[in-house]
């Protein structure tokens, strides 16, 4: 799956990337990362069993990041 | 303070979920509210939650109304029409546009093309598609995990 950005940049001289293009909503994207660190960093499910979650997940979606 | 107003069994029930990681839930909250003060329409956000919750079969989730989009003059005259918004004249250029990318989001994403964002991005703004997509896969978790640990009331 192609991993071209289909949005533009929002940081000027920047080219488009996962971290460029996320920042055309700083607010949401604040939340988003917020919320994220959360979900990581605590509870009782360990780091490795997150990771192997997340990636059998970004295989079943067809996610090329 | 979560956006949309869940009928009593549907509250109970995900607050007792939700309760097991408080931080977790309120980061949650705070997350969904961002994006409903965000620059798309609360109106469309709405519809298309609905329209999500419809194709993955949430209970939960339609049982719910945003109170930010019945306010902006959402009535369930409208959410009634929903599934036929493709031709229904009451609903928008956006609107329709949003709902087309929800249908697509759900049923294939690998199949969103270059110009299904470029509509997008030409009604709502880069910003816009950034806070519209972060809301389908935020409520794509929502009425997943609603289904999976039985949150709606039919449940029981």
């Amino acid at each position: 799956m192609s991993t071209t950005p289909r949005l533009p940049s929002a940081v000027e001289g920047a080219p488009a990337n996962i971290v460029t293009v996320r920042r055309n909503a700083p607010a949401v994207m604040a939340a988003f990362d917020a919320m994220y660190a959360v979900l990581l960093g605590g509870g009782v499910a360990g780091m490795d069993v997150k990771e192997a979650m997340r990636l059998r997940n970004a295989m079943a979606s067809g996610c090329g990041l | 303070m979560d956006p949309q107003v869940p009928s009593d069994g549907v509250a109970r029930r995900r607050a007792a979920v939700l309760g097991a990681r408080p931080e977790l839930a309120a980061a949650h909250e705070h997350l969904m509210s961002t994006i409903w003060a965000g620059r798309v329409s609360p109106v469309t956000l709405e519809l298309c939650r609905l329209r999500m919750a419809t194709l993955l079969a949430s209970e939960a989730a339609l049982s719910e109304r945003s109170p930010a989009a019945v306010e902006a003059g959402l009535t369930e005259e409208r959410i009634a029409l929903l599934p036929r918004w493709p031709t229904d004249p009451s609903f928008s250029a956006e609107e329709r546009t949003c709902i087309g990318f929800v249908e697509q989001f759900v049923i294939d994403h690998n199949q969103i093309s270059d110009d299904d964002v470029y509509a997008l991005t030409e009604l709502l703004t880069a910003e816009g598609v950034v806070t519209f997509t972060t809301a389908l896969i935020t409520w794509d978790n929502q009425h997943r995990l609603d289904n999976a640990l039985h949150v709606a009331d039919a449940r029981g």
